[in-house]
């Protein structure tokens, strides 16, 4: 089998299995949307409606790394619990198990943030200045904390402590991530950006594409020596 | 560490430690001039901090790819344990001169922030170290996050502020005899921390030598 097709393999199954029971889906929707409805219930708990214009731009981040680290966290951690991990060792090299993880963690982060973005963006009268900057840097985000999470959750299905842990690990890594984003999302937002020009973000999207760039590599270059023991 | 060279080091503390107490002059263009002296050994902390870092992730680097000699597990934990140490000293270094002045121990400068997040990063590796039982696995999976540890380090205490409006001086009114002091106390640091090193690895080999015989009963 080549490599690509034992990648899109384990992304198949991934997806299959999910599907079969949808819990991380639905798990993470709902989890959004609470901690959403939470935030927006504490934000006007003085009866004050107005929000800080930087407000919606940080949130959605806020909203995104802390749904990812609910929700991907258990793509290795499944395998070593249910005792897979060693018939998927078997069947597919190591690098392509971590690209056909990633893309299904990819896919699940990237549904999750086309379905909160707008709902969040209304709810909290955040208006779009320019919006292909903002898709660009809320998917490049999405696949930048997918990469880290897909890796974290290597490490952590490793060890006994595995609920805390991965967000523990995951958010120091992901603080370059974090301004980027947040940076980029304020100015496609028109926050000291009032015409809404895509320069303003365009560093932003370098150092974002860079980041995933790095957190790709690094983790197909690490991940055999924590997968084949 | 020979004799010779830990008194030579003691004795080059001393006497940095004198040079930045009494000879160094007030830099100019702060709230108080007299007490930013404290900048001569902030720095050189946070320049151990680097090194320690780097220290730890080739170790760790050498533990994965050259036959998993535990030795370079322990070394790659040592250096670990002083870059989170020397990570604390200038967190806190840091705050006093941010207390007298910017007025407060925290601002929320980007630099604050970013080497609180590397402290936060080596208390996450020790807490996934402690939650593996197999010495062999938690080598590995160590060593993989100390490698992105090594990647954050220059990211974190370099790269990210650079990109945020930072209270931190440029190019304040240091004048050259700031460098000599910061560029002396990091050699003498360096000298301190490869000590420390050496002490620190010493005691890991005896109890690697401790468990080996263990097994042998």
């Amino acid at each position: 089998m080549g490599w690509v097709h034992e990648a899109t393999a384990v992304f198949a199954k991934e997806v299959r299995t999910e599907w079969r029971t949808r819990v991380a889906l639905s798990s993470t929707v709902l989890f959004a949307v609470g901690a959403l409805t939470l935030i927006g219930m504490a934000l006007r708990v003085n009866g004050v409606g107005a929000v800080g214009q930087a407000v919606p731009g940080v949130l959605l981040w806020v909203l995104l790394l802390f749904t990812a680290a609910t929700g991907l966290g258990r793509a290795f951690v499944v395998e070593e619990e249910r005792g897979t991990a060693l018939a998927l060792r078997l069947t597919a090299r190591a690098t392509a198990v971590w690209t056909g993880k990633f893309a299904a963690n990819a896919a699940l982060l990237l549904a999750l943030t086309v379905l909160t973005t707008p709902p969040l963006l209304t709810l909290f009268n955040g208006k779009v200045a320019n919006l292909s900057l903002l898709f660009c840097v809320l998917i490049l985000g999405a696949l930048g904390i997918a990469a880290v999470f897909t890796m974290t959750s290597a490490l952590v299905a490793q060890s006994s402590a595995k609920g805390g842990l991965l967000a523990v690990l995951s958010f120091p890594i992901l603080v370059p991530l974090l301004t980027a984003g947040v940076h980029g999302t304020l100015a496609a937002l028109g926050i000291g950006n009032p015409q809404g020009l895509f320069s303003a973000g365009q560093g932003d999207v370098q150092i974002l594409v860079s980041y995933m760039v790095i957190a790709i590599t690094a983790s197909l270059m690490l991940f055999d020596f924590v997968w084949n023991d | 560490m020979t004799k010779v060279a830990k008194y030579i080091l003691g004795l080059g503390m001393a006497g940095i430690l004198a040079y930045i107490f009494l000879v160094l002059p007030p830099a100019q263009g702060f709230v108080a001039p007299e007490l930013a002296r404290i900048v001569a050994l902030h720095l050189p902390n946070a320049m151990i901090v680097m090194v320690a870092s780097f220290m730890a992730a080739a170790y760790g680097f050498r533990y994965l790819t050259r036959g998993r000699n535990p030795l370079d597990d322990a070394k790659s934990k040592v250096a670990a344990v002083l870059a989170m140490l020397f990570c604390l000293l200038t967190t806190v270094t840091g705050a006093f001169f941010a207390k007298v002045q910017w007025g407060a121990y925290w601002n929320w400068d980007p630099k604050q922030t970013c080497i609180f997040f590397l402290l936060l990063i080596y208390a996450a590796y020790f807490l996934l170290r402690s939650g593996i039982e197999d010495p062999e696995k938690r080598a590995a999976v160590a060593a993989v996050y100390i490698l992105f540890a090594g990647v954050m380090t220059p990211m974190l205490g370099y790269f990210v502020p650079k990109q945020m409006p930072s209270l931190h001086p440029k190019n304040a009114g240091f004048d050259a005899s700031y460098n000599t002091a910061i560029w002396t106390t990091t050699a003498l640091l360096l000298g301190l921390f490869a000590w420390m090193q050496s002490l620190g690895v010493r005691s890991e080999r005896i109890k690697l030598a401790l468990d080996a015989r263990d097994e042998e009963r």
